[in-house]
């Protein structure tokens, strides 16, 4: 039935580049949404992870200030951990960052820089009321709050899951409209075989199978071609992306998330190229 | 074989093909089914291999009862009727022996079973040399041999040619029957269905006549090497 199936596939290669070069577009956005949702999602946990509120101290706070401020987080159920930066670690710290501007380096002292607390909460509604309270604490200059970048990873997030899902779907609905006219159009141009083949004793499987089988290639090869192409792309531009992206991990994705999108979208190539198949034979073939 | 019990076959909105016909055909048997155009020749075929179901009464072919076989029996059915049709019923853009092989593919033999048993079928109907040819390379005769081949390439228990010297000269005609009349010598049962009562008189088989749907004579076989056949006349008129 393989043989046969490719053979037919061969024999009408302009409808069959059509079925394959549309389910590839379809992979491919599908690919990219899912390589993009992978590496948002690791920038979201990345952030998530980080210390959300930094409290700076002015720079003539006294260590029982620092001290009673620190005390009093460590206390915070809601706090889940408290990190004291003073300002000599400040300045290693800016020191790593301008190691480039030696003129920056020589104008900045560990005098100018001010002491902080770095802490993060077990949950982000918690980040805002613990900030404002140590708000007004003696000796804090500023609170920052990360909440901010997260929420805004969050957001992208959830646009490009629905925004891609949404688009993908369309495209998806597309496909198999495409397919099922081909395969259609096949049925038709076949018909006299078929009632031939019908009327020497040839099972209703025997007749349906090679045109279920083509859809069901039709999906495998776009799906595979889809994630060669997008793989590859991938691989190409991951240096840049991670030199882009500086220390937020976007990139590279883990070798288990490629296997798990290879994974989805070849079965999903072999469900839209059955499903298509199977609606042009229930709406052409008459058995 | 057959067992065609007041068989009647209305086409709409009121066409009669075929009107209160029984008859039955016993295995081994070879029967020519006469008439003129539209008496119904060709319906009859149509009825055997369940492609359309009659109006009113019961047909028994191979011991299927048709009117109680499932939809998805008909296949098995099938396989067990050899089919030459009047218009051929080939495939024309495959060669003969691609068009026999067909047939036998559909079992889903080895490949080298069915290539064998597709030479042999060519053999057997003389064309062992033309099966790489298209059926619009080969005579009205050969393609009518090539439909034989293939209605035999299952080994059925029943044969049945609609019109398979239509449109043939005398002389090929005559090989045609007399391939059929081999087959039937191999035990299968035969059916031909023709027009022709000149070119059937010269063989011993029994005759059914139909005229507009009915049966108006059934005949039995008359062997010259055995004289105390006498000839049937069913006359129903």
């Amino acid at each position: 039935m393989l043989s046969k199936t490719l053979t037919n596939m061969r024999r009408t290669p302009y409808q069959a580049a059509a079925a394959i070069l549309v389910l590839t577009i379809t992979f491919f956005v599908a690919d990219v949404v899912g390589f993009a949702s992978i590496s948002f999602y690791q920038a979201f946990k990345y952030f998530e992870t980080r210390p959300q509120v930094l409290i700076f101290f002015k720079t003539d706070a006294v260590e029982d200030q620092i001290n009673a401020v620190q005390q009093q987080l460590k206390d915070d159920t809601r706090v889940s951990s408290v990190t004291y930066v003073p300002k000599e670690q400040a300045l290693d710290i800016y020191k790593d960052l301008n190691k480039n501007d030696p003129v920056l380096l020589e104008l900045v002292t560990a005098d100018i820089l001010p002491a902080s607390l770095e802490i993060s909460t077990f949950d982000l509604p918690s980040l805002k009321s613990v900030a404002s309270e140590v708000q007004n604490s003696p000796g804090v200059d500023e609170v920052a709050l990360r909440s901010d970048i997260v929420d805004v990873l969050n957001n992208w997030l959830t646009g490009i899951r629905l925004g891609g899902i949404s688009f993908v779907g369309l495209l998806a609905a597309t496909s198999i409209l495409i397919v099922v006219i081909i395969v259609g159009m096949k049925i038709s141009g076949k018909q006299y075989e078929i009632k031939i083949l019908e009327l020497i004793g040839a099972s209703h499987w025997y007749i349906q199978g090679p045109f279920l089988l083509e859809g069901v290639l039709y999906g495998f090869f776009s799906a595979l071609l889809a994630y060669i192409i997008s793989v590859t792309l991938l691989l190409y531009s991951t240096p840049y992306i991670i030199q882009f992206a500086g220390e937020v991990p976007l990139l590279p994705t883990a070798p288990l998330s490629l296997i798990l999108i290879f994974t989805v979208s070849v079965l999903l190539g072999v469900m839209i190229g059955f499903s298509a198949s199977w609606i042009a034979l229930k709406r052409f073939l008459k058995l | 074989m057959i067992t065609f019990d007041s068989v009647s076959k209305i086409y709409a909105p009121n066409h009669i093909a075929l009107d209160d016909l029984s008859f039955q055909v016993d295995p081994g048997e070879f029967v020519f089914v006469l008439g003129h155009s539209g008496a119904g020749k060709t319906t009859l075929l149509r009825l055997i291999l369940r492609e359309i179901r009659p109006t009113s009464g019961k047909i028994i072919v191979a011991d299927h009862d048709l009117s109680l076989l499932p939809d998805k029996e008909i296949p098995h059915l099938r396989r067990q009727i050899g089919s030459a049709f009047q218009d051929f019923k080939l495939i024309t853009d495959k060669t003969a022996f691609e068009n026999i092989r067909l047939a036998i593919e559909i079992l889903g033999k080895p490949k080298a079973e069915i290539d064998q048993i597709t030479h042999s079928l060519l053999e057997q109907v003389g064309l062992k040399d033309k099966g790489s040819l298209f059926p619009s390379q080969l005579s009205g005769g050969e393609v009518q041999r090539v439909t034989i081949a293939r209605a035999l390439a299952l080994d059925p228990v029943l044969l049945f040619a609609d019109e398979p010297t239509g449109n043939l000269d005398q002389d090929t005609s005559l090989q045609i029957i007399k391939l059929l009349n081999d087959i039937n010598e191999n035990g299968t049962t035969v059916i031909m269905a023709t027009h022709d009562q000149k070119l059937v008189n010269k063989f011993p088989h029994r005759q059914i006549h139909l005229e507009k749907g009915k049966l108006i004579k059934d005949t039995k076989p008359h062997h010259p090497s055995k004289p105390k056949d006498e000839p049937r006349s069913q006359e129903k008129d």
